[in-house]
């Protein structure tokens, strides 16, 4: 009968013994002996209103003791079922057809696969479920079956070797938050703008889009590294067999290197400019039009998200100017351009750094009739424009000397009817 | 027989506690919610501000200021309720995973960002950073990992940074700011630009120099007001456990990858690789961490802060906390010195009750009677982000005050004395005993562990103290007790775990 396999469920009269009663608990049991002492003991409570349970993922080693305490401290009835890896199905179909008979099933249908399971809790009450873990090792999924709950309120109880460490020590302190999440509230777009008067600046890593090699001569040279095997301190390598000799070969696995720029500065306009001005080369690098960044790649998914697997975002729009060749002021000044910083003039940053004894100065503007606009002030030595005819730099349209060391040149777009090259995946060897 | 058909053999009923059957009983109880000593409080911040908090301090006038990954830096003057600050916008732009704080004034403040240590500031004096200097850059290899932590000041007009290496679970980018290098870019956390797994000091002229090396994942770098520098580490390859480190100039603390960019390393073969270099030799070179946490006390340790409220905020001035940043926890560690090297135990401060995983930042109230605790996880292992403060309600605080070393076994003391009757016999002060070994594989177990039964349990005579005796204690291992039915005017201790790290032994 199943009645008796099931643990005694009580209902407290209020939440507030619950804390205090995690003491007198485990003080009790002290005295039961060496088997008790030896039980691994896990409480998972629920989180109150928030269909949840508090702890959602839990370490037991095969055939070990396992006392699972439950409590609901919710205003909402619950349950939890521990249930075989692929039971899933089967059980929440045999939910459904319990139809009017749930409540007093406990939710709980007649099919195989399920571990162990509570009782319906009422509001304020608990059950403890003593239980040996399996012998296979696996995830095995808990859940709440009262119709709806398993949507949210689900967690894995993972059933390591015998001997193996746990990952997660079980103690009573070591549940899952039970803190609603701000950043939920947030809002935070992963396809942030500013807009015209109030550009958005955002420091991030930047996609390539496919420069000319010379615009990084002050960045090291990335190149694909080896899978790696921290127990052995090996690089990893695949066994594979030619065909035609039968040989084996090893062959290395390698890491390919991302088209990535690690120090660049993005500057957002709204929808008709943006630019990418790097602190590495102390120059503009790239232009674009028609959108900003996606920052799915690095952020994760919205709003929370998973974790990233790329970590470089996607350029939206298309690129209007990309630079090329060595830095203007490089062979000129002497040394390598060292970053200062930038202010704001206005709403829009103006760069500065040194280039040996010189200080440089930039803004980048948007403007009109497909134009943007570069201004540069240099002190500390006289200098001819560094955009000189067939200059450095291509889409200089025009340079507008402002007084000494000071120059505006103006860019015309280039538009690239291919979309911007993003940060894709591109495996090299 | 099989477990996946419920059976009574496997699936027994067991006892359950109802109010009923203990009110029978003499127990000591765990204080009620409203007398609680501490509890924790919700910071609303603006809306419109992700509360992914990478760094926290307070402005000489009295400002938080609170910096985050994605909405730039917050600044108000904390309020009794703890939805009505007053939030004031310093800046709006995206740092990058800016990650350390440093507030000079209210108009001036320093952060930590993966490319460079920035100075922002307000020239003129509107509440809105207008400047933002580069005070000194980092190299890149592109890895989403190689975030800083810091700054700290040293005290003479400059700061320490920490730098983490690369993941293996990120990516080198084909431009990498800083010479790359081929052989530190082997590994598991690799260091392939410089200084990657160094602690960086930048002096008050702004020269940077590398200061101390071996780090793997240093997110919490902290200064005691001695100038005692103090790093925590993460757990993975080369580290079996999460560490915290006394660091001194020039030191090694045990992660290879980081000597590529040694010149004494590097000095016969600049092509030599540390992680080719014997275990044996490795192991001798570098300096034992003050305090190996037990896995399960810290999952993921943040910043360490000293208590400096001098009793404000309860009764462990001076002691260390650590944040954990995978647990809902901050961690309270008690050092002391013995034989010139630094080690000690380390237990929970706070465990739950409110308080959300991932905490990274943290700093005490001017007052000193709260301590505002950032948390970020980065959509790592979930969400958990947010700003919280524990308030200290100057009650009664029943816990682990002390543990310190003897020449057979350890004192510990506590912050009241013990009832007469509890925490009498040996078996209330379950011990355990294990050493952590020097792996190169990512974290690694708890070795040559075994039970050790105190031989006695002596109590002074104000029953703060007791001294447990085991015989020797050895050197490089870590000693554990759980402390059973201790009771002090009939309330329960409140966390009874304490673990401390035996690095040297008394004579």
């Amino acid at each position: 009968m199943r009645s008796s396999l099931l643990a005694i469920s009580l209902a407290l009269s209020s939440m507030a013994p619950l804390a205090a009663q995690e003491q007198p608990a485990t003080t009790t049991k002290q005295g039961a002996g060496k088997d008790a002492q030896e039980r691994l003991k896990i409480t998972i409570r629920v989180i109150p209103s928030m269909v949840k349970f508090d702890t959602t993922h839990f370490e037991v080693n095969t055939g070990s003791a396992v006392e699972l305490r439950f409590e609901n401290g919710c205003i909402m009835p619950h349950n939890l079922v521990l249930i075989q890896p692929s039971a899933e199905n089967a059980l929440i179909a045999g939910v459904n057809a319990l139809g009017a008979e749930g409540m007093q099933k406990h939710f709980v249908p007649d099919v195989p696969g399920i571990l162990a399971s509570s009782r319906l809790l009422q509001p304020q009450g608990f059950e403890v479920l003593s239980f040996n873990a399996p012998e296979e090792p696996g995830k095995y999924p808990f859940l709440c079956t009262f119709p709806g709950h398993w949507f949210t309120m689900r967690g894995v109880m993972q059933v390591r070797p015998r001997g193996e460490r746990l990952q997660a020590a079980q103690r009573e302190t070591e549940k899952t938050a039970t803190v609603p999440d701000a950043l939920q509230t947030a809002g935070i777009s992963h396809r942030p703008q500013g807009t015209l008067d109030k550009p958005l600046l955002m420091r991030t890593f930047l996609p390539d889009p496919g420069l000319d090699p010379a615009v990084f001569a002050h960045h090291g040279v990335g190149i694909p590294g080896f899978k790696y095997d921290p127990a052995t301190r090996s690089d990893l390598s695949q066994k594979k067999q030619d065909p035609s000799t039968g040989k084996t070969e090893e062959i290395p696995q390698r890491v390919p290197t991302q088209p990535g720029i690690p120090g660049a500065i993005a500057v957002n306009h709204g929808e008709s400019f943006s630019y990418a001005w790097d602190t590495t080369e102390c120059r503009l690098l790239y232009a674009w039009r028609g959108g900003f960044l996606d920052m799915d790649p690095y952020w994760g998914r919205e709003p929370g998200g998973g974790r990233a697997n790329l970590y470089i975002p996607k350029l939206l729009g298309n690129l209007v100017y990309r630079a090329s060749g060595a830095a203007p002021f490089e062979d000129s000044a002497g040394g390598s351009p060292r970053f200062g910083g930038y202010r704001m003039v206005g709403n829009a940053p103006e760069f500065w750094y040194t280039a040996g004894s010189r200080t440089i100065r930039e803004q980048v503007l948007p403007g009109a009739h497909g134009r943007f606009e570069l201004r540069i002030q240099v002190e500390g030595g006289v200098l001819e424009s560094p955009w000189k005819a067939g200059g450095l730099d291509q889409g200089v349209v025009e340079v507008h000397p402002e007084g000494p060391g000071k120059w505006r040149v103006q860019f015309r777009d280039r538009p690239e009817a291919a979309p911007a090259p993003s940060g894709t995946q591109t495996p090299q060897n | 027989m099989n477990f996946f058909f419920r059976s009574p053999a496997y699936l027994t009923a067991a006892v359950a506690f109802g109010v009923g059957a203990l009110g029978t009983r003499t127990l000591a109880q765990s204080p009620a919610p409203d007398s609680a000593p501490y509890s924790v409080q919700e910071i609303v911040m603006p809306k419109g501000v992700a509360p992914e908090i990478g760094g926290l301090d307070f402005t000489p006038s009295g400002k938080l200021v609170v910096l985050t990954r994605r909405s730039g830096v917050q600044m108000a003057k904390p309020s009794k309720d703890p939805a009505q600050f007053q939030w004031q916008t310093f800046s709006d732009q995206s740092l990058h995973n800016a990650n350390g704080l440093l507030a000079l004034s209210d108009r001036e403040i320093l952060v930590s960002q993966m490319p460079e240590l920035t100075r922002l500031t307000d020239t003129d004096n509107d509440g809105v950073a207008d400047s933002y200097t580069c005070v000194a850059p980092w190299n890149l290899s592109g890895a989403y990992h190689e975030v800083t932590a810091g700054p700290v000041p040293d005290g003479k007009g400059g700061y320490y940074v920490a730098l983490n290496t690369a993941s293996y679970a990120g990516f080198t980018m084909q431009h990498t700011r800083g010479t790359f290098s081929a052989v530190g870019r082997r590994g598991r956390n690799f260091s392939s630009v410089p200084y990657r797994g160094w602690i960086m000091h930048v002096d008050a002229t702004g020269k940077v120099e590398p200061w101390a090396k071996g780090f793997r994942s240093p997110n919490g770098i902290g200064i005691d007001p001695q100038g005692r520098v103090w790093v925590t580490d993460n757990q993975g390859d080369f580290r079996t456990t999460n560490p915290l480190y006394h660091v001194e100039k020039g030191k090694f603390y045990g992660h290879p990858s980081s000597l590529v960019w040694d010149p004494d390393f590097t000095k016969e073969d600049p092509l030599r690789d540390p992680l080719k270099e014997p275990m044996a030799d490795l192991d001798a070179a570098r300096t034992h961490a003050a305090v190996e946490f037990p896995y399960g006390f810290s999952r993921s340790p943040a910043q360490p802060l000293v208590d400096t409220t001098g009793g404000k905020f309860g009764p462990f001035a001076g002691q260390m906390l650590v944040a954990d940043s995978a647990a809902p926890r901050i961690l309270r560690v008690m050092l002391e010195q013995i034989d010139g090297v630094w080690q000690g135990a380390c237990a929970d401060f706070y465990s739950g009750n409110g308080l959300r995983n991932g905490s990274n930042r943290m700093v005490f109230s001017p007052e000193g009677t709260e301590l505002y605790v950032g948390q970020t996880m980065r959509e790592w292992a979930g969400a958990m982000e947010g700003l919280q403060r524990i308030v200290f309600h100057g009650t009664r605080v029943f816990e682990v005050l002390a543990m310190r070393l003897q020449a057979d076994g350890f004192e510990v003391e506590f912050t009241q004395p013990m009832d007469t009757g509890s925490a009498e016999k040996p078996e209330a002060f379950e011990t355990e005993t294990y050493r952590y070994e020097y792996l190169s594989g990512y974290g690694g177990p708890e070795a040559d562990k075994k039970a050790l039964p105190p031989s006695q349990v002596r109590w002074s005579n104000d029953r703060r103290k007791v001294r447990l005796t085991y015989g020797p204690i050895t050197a490089g291992r870590v000693y554990r007790i759980t402390i059973h039915g201790a009771a002090s005017q009939n309330q329960a201790l409140g966390h009874t775990m304490v673990a401390y790290t035996a690095n040297k032994i008394l004579p």
